[in-house]
């Protein structure tokens, strides 16, 4: 077990959380940025784990990503993950008009168990290699993005198109937030959830 | 030394035990045996470990709990450390729980009585004695962790941290509850601890007793301390020795015919449990006598499979014995698939077992080698045996022609040319023989032969497949068409030397043999056809073909030509009346039922070009030979009736010769006018008949040359008749003209004299007369057609005869002068008369002769007598 001493020298963590209906290519999104391989076959993610260095404009950091499982018979323990993210990639199929129906739904959850409506949260439209197949128009995709107030980015984790580029545009998201937090409320944040359970001892 | 392994991926991130966990990362070695450690949550899990790539393992979790780290160790980088943590937990078999495992349910569904016993035993006490049921809402663990590392909230731990017990179990209980436990707990201790000695009170009289015992025990050790020295034991193993040895003398001989017998058993047993091995070598001679080589192969190669690697002496001996047999089998079988004649099956059989038998050299390949050869030796032996058969033959054959009286009758009997049966035979062992090796080849190329077979022997195997098709044609060649041959060749001979078409063979009628012959090669074609042959062997055999039908068509031609040239022999001058034309002898209709014929056979066997055959009509020089010899056909015609005209000087009987010439005469137009022009038409239909395709073709290349030829014929007939009719006019005319002058003379008359008059005609000019009917009569009788070119030269002839009488005559007298000017008159008007049967221009022409003779005659002093006696003359 790595102590705690070492943890605390790593680089900063940014958490992000992979979320959208099942099959849409957020395993094979995260492969392909952690490890640069496509998977062709397909197997229905339970939770996966993931974290690795990064460069962020210069700065090392780890990115932390948590592969989460699209079908809905995990629906009940996402609630949980979802309390641990720091930001959120939620992904659909342009090939597929139900897994951006979807995208609404877990919106709404995010911003339940976040309670909170300002995190950091991409739209992303994956398999945009698939064009000729494609059901869901960019119009449709961006007004629904505008609407929340979040970017949308399309991407092919087959041809690694801006599979980069969300991971980035999210991490620097939840970097400049952070940033924020800590100037409004320097002294509180996290230090002081430890007192309060100090306190209950 | 590489770098040490690290995990960046998990997937899943957490499960119960034997979840199949995907592990990615970098440095995970360089192959399966480079992994030597893998330890997921504290636990080793290398056994499950699958290397995929030096980025990804898959494995499946131990029984680790809570969440751990995964560590991978290498040969390569060493430890290595993880990103990710893996988390595993333990999932509570409960009675709505999905399971594999049965679970026993009773206790759990147990009612009354029973009821008592379940919280003991399924659940823990809480130790501060407090009810759990309030702690609903339970304290992530995972926060629990990160406040008390290494330590937990376990009970029985060593690195129990009470903090962590309360935070998970009562993090929700008021603090008084809590003093509430603590006292619980110190009540129990406090129990605990008087406990102990509450116990030694109840028992203290075991307690003694237990003492007592031990005290006797340690009197009696040191009673035997005494009495046995320090090592109390040593006579008593000294004894157990002695009686072991004993007891070993006493077995011992009992042991080793045990020993024996076991031995004697082991082999019997051995003996029976490898019998198959054993019975081997005889079964394997057994079935190679009975000839069962499948039953021979498997039976070796499961004895080779089964015992191949023995070490055992016996075995291996054994085994050698019967590879011994295996080897005979195999000298055997590769000696008989060199056998010939046999069957495409069982060469394929022989060939698969050879390949079972794991023969060295490939013997598919050995077995179409023999196979070729044998066709050829096959198509040689054929040719020797029917030249060696032909030279005694011819030997005999000169000796008949020394003695023509003896023999004579076997030659004659001898009715099939020993060439064709040759042909036939050759044909019938090529179809016979050749399609196996085909088929054989194809079989093995197929790889349907049970061996791989050889792609660059491809080649090869074409190369034999035309040799043998070239020696079959070149052979057939050398019999038929010699000429076609190349006579340089060094290999000219090896095809045999035949004679020449000898005379009897000729007499025979070569042709209808070639017709025969080329029959017999187009069935061959045909079969090889079926064959799916490389183009070059077909065209091979399509060029013999070619050949062979060119010659038959020039022999059947010339046959033809010589046959109606003899036609003259047959003639029998028996006539025929025909309506249109007159009298005719059968020579004109069997000249061109010949002919016609001749040209259907032509037609049937030449030139109907059959399945891939080339279309002789295609090929320039054929058709210019066809040309040629169609003239020859119809020229030896009219040679053969002008030899009957020349033919009969030494003959007797003039009236027959007159009458042969006139018929040959008739024959000659009738063939002309009838025969001849129908030939254009017949020859066409029946040459083109099936080629209207290439009419353009024939027209641009050929027609007309045709009907040239038909042309020259008509004129050579023409010529003929000419002369037949020089011929027939001397016979004719010189007895008529020869006995005018004395005729006219006869009773020493003279013109000059004083006649007295008559009222007739003189008997001379009677007699011209009479001679002319004659003439005319004979040849009306054969062909009314001729009447008028005969007989305008008759009365030419008459005409000039008698212009040079008068013209000789000094004086006429007056009575002379009208006598001859009656008779001239005469003359012309019975001329005249016949003439009117003719046209009226050759009227003309025949009162122009006699004019001349006229002229010679002085004018008449009483004309009107001579009218008187005209008259009287015609109606006589």
């Amino acid at each position: 077990m790595a102590s705690k001493a070492t943890k605390a020298a790593q680089p900063v963590v940014h958490k992000v959380i992979m979320v959208g209906s099942g099959g849409v290519g957020k395993s094979a999104l995260t492969l392909q940025f952690m490890y640069d391989e496509f998977v062709e076959d397909y197997e229905p993610t339970k939770a996966d784990s993931y974290r690795k260095k990064v460069m962020l404009d210069g700065e090392e950091v780890q990115i932390d990503i948590l592969d989460t499982a699209g079908q809905e018979d995990y629906a009940a323990i996402r609630d949980n993950y979802f309390r641990s993210g720091e930001g959120f990639l939620c992904v659909f199929s342009i090939t597929d008009d139900d897994s951006f129906q979807a995208t609404q739904e877990f919106r709404e959850q995010i911003l339940r168990v976040k309670n909170d409506e300002n995190i950091s949260f991409l739209l992303v439209g994956n398999k945009c290699d698939l064009g000729e197949r494609r059901k869901v128009s960019l119009e449709e995709a961006q007004n629904r993005a505008q609407q929340w107030g979040v970017p949308y980015i399309e991407t092919s984790a087959k041809t690694r198109e801006h599979v980069d580029k969300v991971f980035f545009d999210l991490m620097r998201d939840i970097r400049s937030r952070k940033m924020d937090e800590t100037k409004t409320n320097p002294g509180k944040p996290k230090p002081a959830r430890k007192k309060l359970k100090c306190a209950i001892l | 030394m590489g770098l040490p392994p690290i995990v960046t991926g998990v997937s899943p991130k957490e499960g119960p035990p034997g979840t199949r966990v995907t592990i990615r990362g970098e440095n995970f070695g360089s192959g399966p045996d480079d992994i030597i450690g893998l330890i997921i949550c504290n636990s080793d899990c290398l056994l499950s470990a699958e290397w995929v790539s030096s980025n990804k393992i898959v494995a499946r979790s131990g029984p680790g709990k809570s969440k751990g780290d995964i560590v991978i160790i290498t040969k390569s980088g060493g430890k290595g450390s993880c990103t990710v943590q893996f988390r595993g937990y333990h999932e509570t078999i409960g009675p709505l729980k999905e399971s594999a495992v049965w679970v026993d349910e009773s206790h759990l569904t147990g009612l009354g009585r029973h009821r008592a016993l379940i919280p003991s035993s399924y659940q823990q006490d809480d130790p501060l004695g407090l009810s759990v049921e309030n702690a609903v809402k339970k304290y992530p663990e995972e926060e629990l962790q990160e406040l008390f590392p290494e330590s937990n909230g376990e009970l029985g731990s060593e690195n129990f941290s009470p903090s962590w017990f309360l935070l998970q179990h009562h993090h929700s209980t008021g603090f008084d509850d809590l003093k509430a436990g603590l006292s619980f707990l110190k009540r129990r201790v406090e129990a605990q601890k008087e406990g102990q000695i509450s116990f030694l009170k109840t028992h203290a009289g075991s307690v003694i007793e237990q003492m007592d015992t031990l005290m006797t025990l340690k009197k009696v050790v040191e009673e035997n301390k005494t009495k046995y020295g320090p090592d109390m034991t040593a006579s008593l193993e000294n004894s157990i020795l002695s009686a072991k040895t004993e007891a070993g003398r006493l077995f011992d001989d009992v042991l080793k015919r045990k020993e024996q017998a076991d031995g004697t058993r082991n082999a019997l047993g051995i003996l029976q449990r490898f019998r198959f091995l054993f019975h081997l070598p005889s079964t394997l001679d057994k079935n190679i006598q009975k000839a069962d080589y499948d039953l021979v192969i498997n039976d070796y190669a499961r004895a080779n499979a089964l015992f191949g690697q023995t070490e055992v002496q016996v075995f291996k001996r054994v085994l050698q014995e019967a590879e011994q047999r295996i080897l005979n089998l195999r000298e055997m079988l590769q000696e008989k698939l060199q056998q010939y004649p046999a069957s495409l099956e069982e060469q394929k059989k022989i060939i698969r077992n050879l390949t079972n038998l794991e023969c060295p050299n490939d013997p598919a390949w050995l077995c179409i080698a023999g196979q070729y050869k044998h066709c050829s030796q096959i198509l040689f032996q054929c040719k020797d045996k029917y030249l060696i058969k032909s030279a005694p033959s011819k030997g005999k054959r000169s000796n008949n022609l020394l003695l023509p009286s003896s023999n004579s009758a076997e030659s004659s009997s001898n009715t099939t040319p020993g060439r064709v049966t040759f042909l036939e035979e050759l044909n019938d062992r090529f179809t016979s023989v050749f399609p196996e090796l085909w088929k054989l080849g194809q079989a093995y190329f197929a790889g349907e032969l049970f061996v791989r077979a050889d792609t660059l022997k491809k080649e090869e195997f074409k190369k034999m497949v035309l040799d043998v098709v070239t020696i079959f044609s070149q052979l057939i060649r050398a019999a038929l068409i010699p000429h076609t041959l190349d006579r340089q060749s060094p290999h000219r001979a090896q095809f045999g030397i035949w004679q020449a078409f000898s005379g009897i063979f000729s007499d025979h009628g070569i042709g209808s043999w070639f017709v025969l012959c080329l029959r017999t090669v187009r069935t061959c074609y045909a079969e090889l056809l079926t064959l799916d042959l490389p183009v070059e062997a077909l065209d091979a055999i399509r060029d013999l073909l070619h050949d062979l039908r060119v010659h038959c068509m020039r022999s059947l031609l010339m046959q033809t030509a010589e046959n109606i040239t003899h036609l003259a022999s047959q003639e029998n001058w028996k006539l025929e009346f025909i309506e249109s034309h007159g009298s005719i002898t059968q020579l004109p209709h069997i000249f061109e039922t010949q002919v016609i014929e001749c040209l259907q056979l032509v037609k049937e066997t030449v030139f109907q070009s059959e399945q891939r055959e080339t279309n002789l009509m295609e090929n320039a020089s054929v058709l210019n030979d066809l040309n040629i010899l169609v003239q020859k056909l119809l020229f030896s015609f009219a040679r053969s009736t002008e030899r009957l005209a020349s033919s009969d000087q030494d003959h007797s009987e003039d009236s027959t010769r007159e009458m042969k010439l006139l018929l040959g005469l008739s024959n000659c137009q009738y063939t002309m006018l009838h025969i001849l022009p129908s030939f254009k038409v017949k020859l066409l239909t029946t040459i083109l008949f099936n080629f209207s395709r290439l009419k353009e073709h024939w027209n641009k290349l050929g027609y007309p040359d045709l009907s040239a030829a038909i042309q020259a014929a008509r004129d050579l007939l023409e010529k003929t008749e000419e002369r037949l009719m020089e011929a027939y006019l001397e016979e004719k005319v010189e007895p008529l003209i020869g006995i005018v002058e004395p005729s006219m003379y006869a009773g020493r008359f003279d013109w000059n004299k004083n006649i007295p008059i008559t009222d007739d005609i003189r008997p001379y000019c009677k007699e011209i007369i009479m001679n002319m009917i004659a003439v005319h009569a004979e040849v009306a009788q054969v062909s009314p057609s001729l009447v008028p070119r005969i007989l305008e030269r008759v009365v030419q002839e008459v005409a000039a005869e008698l212009g040079r009488l008068f013209s000789c005559v000094n004086k006429f007298s007056d009575s002379g002068a009208l006598q001859a000017s009656a008779d001239i008159s005469a003359l012309s008007r019975a001329c005249f008369n016949v003439g009117k049967n003719s046209n009226k221009t050759r009227l003309q022409q025949f009162s122009n002769p006699f004019s001349e003779a006229a002229d010679m005659i002085p004018p008449l002093t009483t004309p009107d007598s001579i009218e008187y006696d005209f008259k009287d003359v015609i109606d006589h």
